[in-house]
């Protein structure tokens, strides 16, 4: 809500309002007293079974669960096979000026349709895999198919072109020129696709996270 | 009718290849299909019996379809007439109807008049009735020379002819099991389908998908359901089916029979079947059966059709998954609890109303299926045999029980209980031993799960799976008492496990500001919030130190301790009593702040204190020491872990790739912070690829040195007229203390704080200016900036402490007068007497205010550090409020009225400054450390500090900041900070340490007053309080020979730590050239190994094509290898598992969901084991349970 804002607006606010409402961003996250009636719909076992299955404490779990049934604002009864759809995803404050928002969605989801909305274990794998704690590998793997906007296994020119669109925000002040995209694609692809076969397949990629002392720190979303 | 025949033949032709005995089955029954059904009156009497006795059906002939289905269905059905005949020569359809129906009207009623023309049917049953005792002869036979080939095959052997023998329709359901098109088995949406296959006659074969309200239509006398929830086979299952059901295709194509045991088997299976499947669905007639595609859901027993008797299984993994299966991953699919409730909540065996064939799978606790074959109604014949499925353990077990199976296949009857029990009893040591390695192997499992990037269904599905089979087996490990202690074991660890797990919770709910610190990072990324967390990280710090001085120092004292006024030192004189309540001395910690424990000097040097005998001065000067003990041992353990974690940054190779796809910090969740990334990671792209550009081009080199060394030089001349600065004002502030003052203003008694501070805030903007002229990168520019106000700071703070020492001397000889003043008042006092024994002190009756006392130059110290602290605080403070947050004002309210965009022109909003505010923490607790020992208070006001700072600059940086746009690393900076804190800390106490040990304290003030050094302290403990010879000891063990070669070892030590250390790093750079060169090989290897398994399968295919040209007549020459295709097309849907290349050769793959059999060197030719170091860093998600060398 309050990155939502224009900075403009926001600046007002916070200058006027310094913990006005809009920073109640920040106090929903309160973590005991969460467990209230709609909590309860995540028995014990689930909430230790999730915890088994990913990275995140029991609070994160809670905190994930309060945020999706908000997103799903709906009734709570079925919570489990609800789906949020892309879009509302995507409208969340942690994930609204990720240009992968989109990729992040529809690497995440389940769904059949291929439409990109998440259910609430999808919304937990997902928060599993940006957590603080989970591993490298598991981090790569996920940014790997983030990255592979065809979903064909390998990163591709194609997939880098949109790649470095996506980085560059997208905008014409800052993207790249024609010659420039080429050249640093190429670079990109002398320097990570080993066996030279035109893409960067996942172990690759893999192969140079791996070595990149900033990755596991900015491939975070913290709720 | 021709179609039937072929179908026949299909089978005929594969029972042949495979098993003599069943070739040798009555061709004669496939040949000649019945047009008619005719029973003969024996066989009525047959029927008569069973179902007399409700034991037995009718006897039918097994390899005569339509008959064994319509006898099937007569001994089974007491019900209702059929509700469609088969296809067949059209003009017999309504004849065999009327037939039918007749048929079960006798059965019903046990009349066998009304058999017309049975003739040709007896002679026939008669045959295969023959044939079919031979072949059992031959089973039992064919056991004994090759156990594994027994182990399926006799038991498909003898289960089809205790089928015939009872008059099941064993023929007939294979034959429809193999009618199933293969779009069924394929994935049918997410939720996955249900494929019924039943042989009920309808009026034309057709596929179609059922609603619920359809079902109720067919009453099929058998049916198989295969669930397929999401889009997976269960191989195991459909052999079982496939087995059950008496069906051979399966086996026919194994080339040995040690490889069918293992993984290859579904793979043949799956080949078989489907491939069977097409050919029957391509055949001109159409199969028989009607093919019933439940939807996902519909499969429970309540809507299927009554009477319907089943083989259900659910199959739970993908299909891609048994073709390309995740290595490490028990490919276990599994019937879930709930799925099979229905089934066991009937009993199948009893309660069936049509005494029909019918089978179920069962889902027993743990990971073992049971099929439960019927022949008939009441047939006290059950056969029960477990699926290849959980894992390798279980289906050790499977193998055990088939084998068992086998021998107890013969048509007694067996309880399904009995042969539970006995199962049970049969478990040996090696299996104990296995089962052990398993059990610890599926809680492996369960601890690593959460590192598998599968979706978290799949991961529950697993996790379940795994708890139950260790929930199950665990009970049985150990024996008698061990079994006692092991359940005892096993129950504590499962404590302890969920006591950590909750502690670990209890601890990241510990965490203070953890959500405003989240909520900084997701605005202003991960350097902003590094800043913060660096911030949390001094707070618990100085908690500590705070908790040390003030428990073991401060709190004694002042409750146990003299009270106020009782001695000069605890006593504010005479003279400074007007004021000494004034605001303007208590700010400056003077008057009534001075003396009391907030400073060194309030302390008494009494040896022992209160009741709990405290041992004052000694616990002061611990206090002092374990202050930075404690502060050394936390820095370098930190900046170790983060060292850790670091890794590799080891070289630039990946410069564009880091930058490509790790360059995106996540956490950013403002839209303006995201502009500004975006514009950064442009033009670091531009930048870098300009520099790869030009990285040969230089520019004017002599231009560029002269200008950098320039540039330092007016750096050091900064830094230089700074020093001098602080220098000069320290001086002139002792001139101003020397004369009093009270003379002066303000100004002057705050010189030396305002100067040092006032330096400490422009300095680094002169810097700032300066840097251009070097033309550094930004981040190389970045350390020269941050390496130049840390000089500036340091330069400050030890011209401080040099003038400090100067005072410190300044006092020393004004002691020395003082004392001499003292000794004459005392004179004067007391005329002189107390002269001669002056050795025990005086009872003073006289007011300790009025008593003349010494400048006590620790309070000093200090006094000075206390207010540098504050007057720190302060700067912060105002320069936050000034400079970030009045400029942010500003330039939101007057930029309405204003000629040019303030917001975006010049002023704009304050960037926060990460390198100034770490840097001015670091100092901030170099000062902490030095001034601790003489100010008690200090870590109090410094937790003060941080607590205010946390809050007021989280508000300031939320409300008053930009995002900024200089790339600032964290993970990179962080022990950066480390290092330069470790570098304060080590600076700071050297004149702590210097002070301590060299200068005696003063004579009046202080817990060490009247010794000759503080340190003496520990040398009168050890007098007092400890025996003799532990003194002498001491002192043995600190003479100087002991301690310069303690010193001398421990230099050697850190000497040969650090080679050791280096030869480390040198043996680990090596091993990750290694690996990686190993992966490259690999790489290729999976490459070959990906089109000879390639090849393999195509060659599988053509055998089998060929075969099934040889059976079909040239059928399948129409169709492309349909099993082929869809394996790539799976292949391609899914995703790569690790992207070895081995995408292709999906069908070897399966091998890895291989059967339990025997684990060890059993490899399949498509998949070799690699034993070797494949998989470097971790670096795939999956691997295979073999060769996990790394793991």
């Amino acid at each position: 809500m309050l990155s939502g804002l224009l900075h403009k607006d926001s600046e007002l606010q916070r200058v006027l309002f310094p913990e006005g409402p809009e920073l109640k961003v920040c106090s929903r996250s309160g973590h005991i007293g969460i467990m209230g009636g709609s909590a309860s719909h995540l028995s014990k076992e689930q909430l230790s079974e999730y915890q088994e299955l990913t990275f995140l404490t029991k609070q994160d779990i809670l905190h994930a669960y309060r945020i999706f049934t908000e997103l799903l604002s709906k009734e709570l009864d079925d919570f489990q096979n609800t789906r949020v759809s892309k879009d509302r995803i995507c409208e969340m404050p942690e994930l609204k000026a990720n240009p992968f928002r989109e990729r992040i969605c529809l690497v995440f989801s389940t769904a059949a349709e291929k439409d990109g909305s998440i259910s609430f274990e999808d919304f937990l794998d997902m928060l599993s895999a940006f957590s603080d704690s989970a591993t490298l590998e598991i981090k790569s793997h996920y940014a790997f198919r983030i990255f592979d906007f065809d979903d064909d296994g390998t990163l591709d020119k194609e997939d880098l072109k949109k790649l470095v669109n996506c980085l560059t925000g997208g905008t014409s002040d800052t993207q790249l020129s024609e010659g420039e995209m080429n050249q640093l694609i190429q670079n990109i692809l002398e320097e990570s696709d080993i066996d030279k076969d035109g893409t960067v397949n996942l172990s690759e990629f893999q192969h140079v996270i791996s070595r990149s002392p900033d990755f596991v720190s900015s491939f975070k979303i913290v709720l | 009718m021709e179609s039937n025949v072929h179908r026949c033949k299909v089978r005929m032709s594969g029972l042949s290849s495979l098993h003599p005995v069943i070739a040798s089955m009555n061709p004669a029954a496939y040949e000649g299909l019945p047009m008619s059904i005719e029973l003969d009156n024996d066989e009525s009497d047959d029927e008569e019996q069973d179902e007399e006795t409700d034991n037995d059906d009718s006897v039918v002939e097994p390899q005569n379809s339509k008959k064994t289905a319509q006898r099937n269905r007569n001994g089974k059905r007491k019900t209702e007439q059929e509700s469609e005949e088969r296809s067949e020569a059209s003009e017999e359809e309504k004849e065999e109807k009327s037939r039918k129906k007749n048929v079960q009207n006798r059965t019903k009623s046990t009349n066998r008049n009304n058999s017309d023309g049975a003739e040709e049917e007896i002679t026939k049953n008669r045959k295969n009735r023959r044939n079919v005792r031979s072949k059992k002869e031959d089973s039992d036979v064919e056991e004994s020379d090759d156990e594994s080939v027994a182990l399926s095959m006799t038991a498909v052997d003898s289960r089809l002819s205790d089928f015939t023998d009872k008059g099941s329709i064993v023929g007939q359901q294979c034959k429809e099991l193999l009618t199933v098109p293969v779009p069924f088995f394929q994935r049918v949406g997410e939720g996955g389908a249900v494929v019924q296959v039943c042989e009920e006659p309808a009026p034309r074969p057709h596929i179609r998908t059922l609603g619920p309200e359809e079902l109720q239509i067919p009453q099929p006398p058998l049916l198989l359901i295969v669930h397929q929830p999401q889009g997976r086979v269960h191989v195991g299952l459909m052999e079982t089916c496939l087995m059950a059901l008496g069906c051979p295709v399966s086996l026919e194509k194994a080339p040995d029979p040690a490889q069918r045991l293992r993984g290859s088997r579904e793979a043949f299976l799956t080949t078989a079947v489907v491939g069977a499947m097409k050919r029957l669905q391509q055949s001109p007639g159409g199969p028989d059966g009607t093919l019933w595609a439940l939807l996902p859901g519909q499969a429970d027993e309540n809507q299927a059709p009554e009477g319907v008797h089943v083989a259900e299984a659910c199959i739970l993994e993908a299909e891609r998954d048994w073709r390309n299966p995740g290595p490490d991953l028990p490919r276990l699919m599994e019937v879930g609890e709930e799925e099979l409730a229905g089934d066991k909540g009937r009993d199948i065996r009893n309660d069936d109303p049509l005494g029909g064939g019918l089978m179920g799978v069962h889902r027993q606790k743990g990971p073992t299926h049971k099929v439960h074959i019927k022949p008939n109604k009441g047939a006290q014949y059950l056969t029960d045999f477990s699926l290849y499925g959980a894992s390798k353990e279980s289906s050790i077990f499977v193998l055990k029980r088939r084998y068992k199976i086998m021998y107890q296949l013969s048509p007694v009857t067996c309880s399904n209980s009995e042969e539970e029990s006995e199962e049970e009893e049969i478990i040996t040591e090696e299996d104990m031993a296995k089962l052990k390695e398993e059990v610890e192997e599926k809680k492996k499992l369960i601890a690593t799960l959460r590192n598998k990037p599968s979706p978290m269904k799949q991961k529950l599905q697993l996790l379940k799976e795994a708890q139950q089979f260790v929930e199950k087996f665990e009970g049985a490990l150990g024996k008698g008492k061990g079994k006692r202690f092991y359940a005892y074991k096993v129950m504590m660890t499962k404590k302890w496990m969920k006591f950590q797990r909750d502690f670990e919770n209890f601890k990241t709910a510990c965490i203070p500001w953890e959500m405003k610190i989240k909520e900084i990072e997701s605005h202003f990324g991960s350097s902003v919030a590094s800043y913060f967390i660096f911030l949390r990280w001094m707070y618990g710090i100085n908690m500590v130190l705070f908790g040390l001085t003030f428990g073991l120092v401060m709190i004694p004292e002042a409750l146990m301790g003299k009270p106020y006024g009782s001695m000069p030192r605890k006593t504010v004189p005479k003279s400074e009593q007007t004021s000494a309540m004034n605001f303007a001395t208590l700010w400056d910690f003077g008057g009534y702040a001075q003396y009391s424990v907030l400073f060194y000097g309030y302390y008494n040097n009494q040896r022992t204190i209160g009741w709990l005998k405290f041992r004052l001065p000694l616990g002061y000067f611990l206090v002092g020491i374990g202050t930075i003990g404690y502060s050394f041992m936390v820095v370098i353990r930190t900046m170790a872990s983060n060292a850790n974690e670091e890794g590799g940054g080891d070289d630039t190779s990946f410069n564009f790739s880091w930058k490509m796809f790790t360059s995106w910090d996540y956490l950013i969740g403002n839209a303006e912070t995201a502009d500004n990334k975006f514009a950064s990671i442009t033009t670091s792209f531009k930048e870098s690829i300009l520099e790869e550009q030009e990285n040969r081009k230089e520019g004017n080199i002599h231009l560029t040195r002269f200008l950098r060394v320039f540039a330092n030089f007016l750096v050091l001349l900064t830094l230089a007229g700074s020093g001098y600065l602080i220098f000069f004002v320290v001086r002139r502030s002792q001139k101003f203390a020397q004369e009093g003052l009270d003379d002066y203003g303000w100004w002057e008694r705050n010189e030396v704080n305002m100067v040092m501070s006032l330096l400490g805030m422009f300095c680094p903007m002169l810097f700032d200016i300066i840097s251009p002229l070097e033309n550094y990168h930004p981040r190389i520019a970045l350390q020269w900036q941050l390496g130049r106000i840390f000089a500036l700071f340091l330069g400050n703070l030890y011209t401080f402490i040099i003038a400090l020492l100067d005072e410190i001397n300044l006092k020393l000889e004004e002691e020395k007068i003082v004392r001499y003043n003292i000794t004459i008042w005392e004179k004067n006092l007391y005329n002189g007497t107390w002269l001669e024994n002056s050795t025990s002190h005086p009872p003073l009756d006289v007011d300790p205010a009025i008593v003349p006392r010494g400048p006590c130059w620790e309070t000093m110290v200090g006094q000075e550090f206390v207010r540098l602290t504050v007057s720190d605080t302060l700067t912060t403070v105002i320069t936050i409020l000034i400079g970030d947050f009045l400029r942010a004002v500003f330039v939101r309210f007057i930029n309405y009225c204003w000629c040019w965009d303030l917001e975006y022109g010049f002023p704009s909003y304050a960037e926060f400054d990460i390198s100034g505010n770490v840097l001015g923490l670091i100092f901030n607790q170099g000062m902490i450390w030095m001034g601790a020992f003489y100010a008690p208070c200090l870590p109090a006001i410094n937790v003060l500090r941080l607590l205010a700072s946390m809050y007021l600059q989280c508000w300031a940086v939320m409300c008053t900041n930009v995002p900024h746009e200089r790339v600032f690393k964290a993970s990179r900076s962080n022990n950066f900070y480390m290092a330069m804190l470790l570098i304060i800390l080590f600076l700071s106490t050297l004149p702590a340490v210097y002070t301590i040990v060299s200068i005696p304290p003063s004579f009046d003030c202080g817990p060490f007053s009247g010794k000759d050094r503080m340190f003496d302290v520990i040398q009168e403990t050890l007098d007092n309080d400890f025996p003799a010879w532990f003194g002498k000891a001491f002192t043995a063990a600190t003479n100087p020979g002991l301690i310069l070669s303690f010193i001398l070892l421990m230099a050697l030590a850190i000497y040969y730590l650090q080679t050791t250390s280096e030869s480390y790093k040198a043996a680990n750079l090596e091993l990750k050239k290694k690996l990686q060169n190993q992966s490259d090989e690999n790489k290729k290897r999976n490459k070959r190994n990906a089109t000879a398994a390639a090849n393999q399968m195509e060659e599988l295919q053509n055998s089998m094509q060929k075969a099934n040209q040889r059976a079909t007549g040239g059928d399948m020459d129409k169709k492309p290898n349909g099993v082929n295709s869809s394996n790539e097309h799976s292949a391609h849907g899914a995703y790569p598992p690790n992207g070895r290349g081995m995408r292709l050769a999906a069908p070897p793959r399966v091998a890895v969901t291989r059967p339990p059999g025997p684990r060890g060197p059993g490899q399949l030719p498509g998949l070799p084991r690699y034993p070797g170091p494949q998989q470097y860093h971790g670096a795939h998600p999956r691997m295979p349970r073999g060769g996990t060398a790394y793991r």
